[in-house]
């Protein structure tokens, strides 16, 4: 499966991997959409694996960050490949990541 | 009422109209079949010396036309008829400026219906006839030409004045505006955006126009070197992710990892890829899908880009390809079209000896091809 949560100790971990494309873009759009964020005391976008994503995809990744800041939940993410790089840059959004070498790093920012 | 060589009244009226119907069907037909259909006396002989000497089609018939006038009823009407149509021989100058024919000739054929002396009238007739006519037609071809390169110098200037001119105070403009220092109001906000949007429409307007305006005059000519069209591709889709995020449109890319580097222009090449990819996300709507690819063909590299707009009506394909050709499409988010951007695109893919075109389904969207194909030929490089 080319996306999946899952929530270890009050932390939500998104994985992503492969490309997702347009017939991807529902069900992830149902997944992070459908999220409660105030149960959870952090939340960790796993980029590494993913070698592209489309932009629809990114449009609801980006409504996410939105809608964690606004709740005050912190976000981190691990280290995006070289293009999905460009692309978070394109959006203006990738500056504004923290980014973390694992998913082990970045969950272990969050405060207890 | 007029004297016909045959001695009988014509009404000049309806020998004006019988020498206009004469002319109507000399213009439709080859002087040979003209001379089958009203048995012209003029031998073909002479037909054939009058062609070789390089007189136009459209003088025989014409002459032919005037010389059945002449030949049914009289140089009197003949005249006439010239002196109300000028364009048909100009000047009826009586006197014999060939060794064929002598004054004796031309006195007797003056008033006596002989055969020889017709003939010999005739003959004087038509080569002085189609001697006006190909002088007149040659000082006609001059002057016109004259004409016509004067036009052309003087819209090439104004092009060049207008789009230069243009873009200076344009570039003024643009800084102007960055560093202009407003308070951050909500309502200042929405007007700056509003003029930089404004702004940028020009400056593609402009743009495209100095571009066509380099197509005419030819100096559009390619630089060539080894290109990755798969990287061209990847950059423009990233340049125009912002757009896809903003307008709610899915963006996809696929590129053959076959692709090989091949030569053309990569200015130009971008300018292509990114003319499609723009006008596929200007004309589709939020939901809607739009997707680039690159296919490698052993020959080239085809680069497609589909969207899910209204499409192209089959009659809108034969001209899409025009400059100043629009659609009847609309933009969704009232971006600028020039309806140059596609001829440009067309101009560029024949000077890279490769091809464009489109196809589409209904409002099923369309999807448009460019070919680049592995070496531009020299005689198709800037030409």
């Amino acid at each position: 499966m080319k996306y999946r949560a899952e929530e270890v100790n009050g932390i939500l971990v998104i994985y992503l991997s492969g490309s997702i494309r347009a017939d991807d873009n529902r069900p992830l759009e149902n997944l992070i959409y459908d999220l409660d964020l105030s149960q959870y005391r952090g939340i960790v976008i796993d980029f590494a694996p993913l070698e592209y994503v489309n932009s629809r995809a990114i449009g609801a990744v980006m409504a996410l960050w939105k809608q964690a800041a606004a709740e005050s939940v912190p976000v981190a993410v691990t280290e995006p490949k070289m293009l999905v790089s460009r692309l978070l840059t394109a959006v203006g959004l990738y500056s504004l990541l923290r980014i973390f070498p694992s998913i082990a790093a970045a969950r272990s920012s969050f405060k207890e | 009422m007029e004297q016909g060589l045959h001695g009988h009244e014509i009404d000049p009226s309806l020998l004006e109209r019988e020498a206009l119907k004469e002319l109507a069907f000399c213009r439709k037909h080859t002087p040979r079949l003209y001379h089958l259909h009203c048995s012209c006396t003029v031998p073909r002989g002479v037909l054939r010396e009058l062609e070789s000497a390089g007189w136009s089609q459209t003088s025989l018939q014409e002459s032919l036309a005037l010389l059945v006038v002449v030949k049914k009823n009289g140089v009197a009407v003949a005249e006439r008829l010239l002196n109300k149509y000028p364009n048909l021989a100009g000047a009826f100058v009586w006197r014999s400026e060939t060794p064929l024919v002598s004054h004796n000739i031309l006195a007797a054929a003056k008033g006596t219906p002989v055969r020889y002396a017709r003939y010999a009238l005739e003959l004087i007739l038509s080569n002085h006839c189609m001697k006006t006519i190909m002088v007149r037609e040659k000082a006609t071809s001059r002057e016109a030409l004259a004409h016509l390169s004067r036009l052309l110098s003087t819209r090439d200037e104004f092009f060049s004045i207008a789009t230069h001119d243009l873009r200076n105070p344009l570039t003024t403009l643009k800084l102007s505006l960055e560093l202009l220092n407003l308070p951050g109001t909500e309502e200042n906000r929405q007007t700056l955006d509003i003029m930089k949007r404004n702004l940028e429409k020009m400056e593609v307007l402009i743009n495209d126009m100095l571009e066509v305006f380099r197509l005419y005059r030819g100096s559009f000519s390619l630089n060539l070197s080894d290109v990755q069209i798969n990287r061209i591709v990847e950059d423009n889709v990233v340049s125009h992710y912002p757009i896809a995020v903003e307008k709610d449109i899915t963006l996809d890319f696929l590129l053959d990892p076959r692709c090989e580097p091949l030569k053309a222009d990569p200015f130009r090449v971008n300018q292509v890829v990114a003319n499609l990819l723009s006008n596929a996300l200007k004309y589709t709507s939020a939901n809607g899908t739009v997707e680039v690819g690159t296919l490698w063909e052993g020959n080239g590299v085809q680069i497609h880009v589909s969207d899910t707009g209204p499409g192209v009506s089959e009659e809108e394909r034969e001209h899409i390809f025009e400059s100043f050709s629009r659609g009847s499409a609309r933009a969704t988010g009232d971006e600028a079209s020039t309806g140059l951007g596609l001829y440009i695109c067309k101009r560029i893919m024949q000077l890279h000896g490769g091809r464009i075109w489109v196809e589409s389904s209904g409002n099923k969207g369309s999807t448009f091809y460019a070919f680049f194909p592995n070496e531009v030929t020299p005689e198709e490089n800037g030409q």
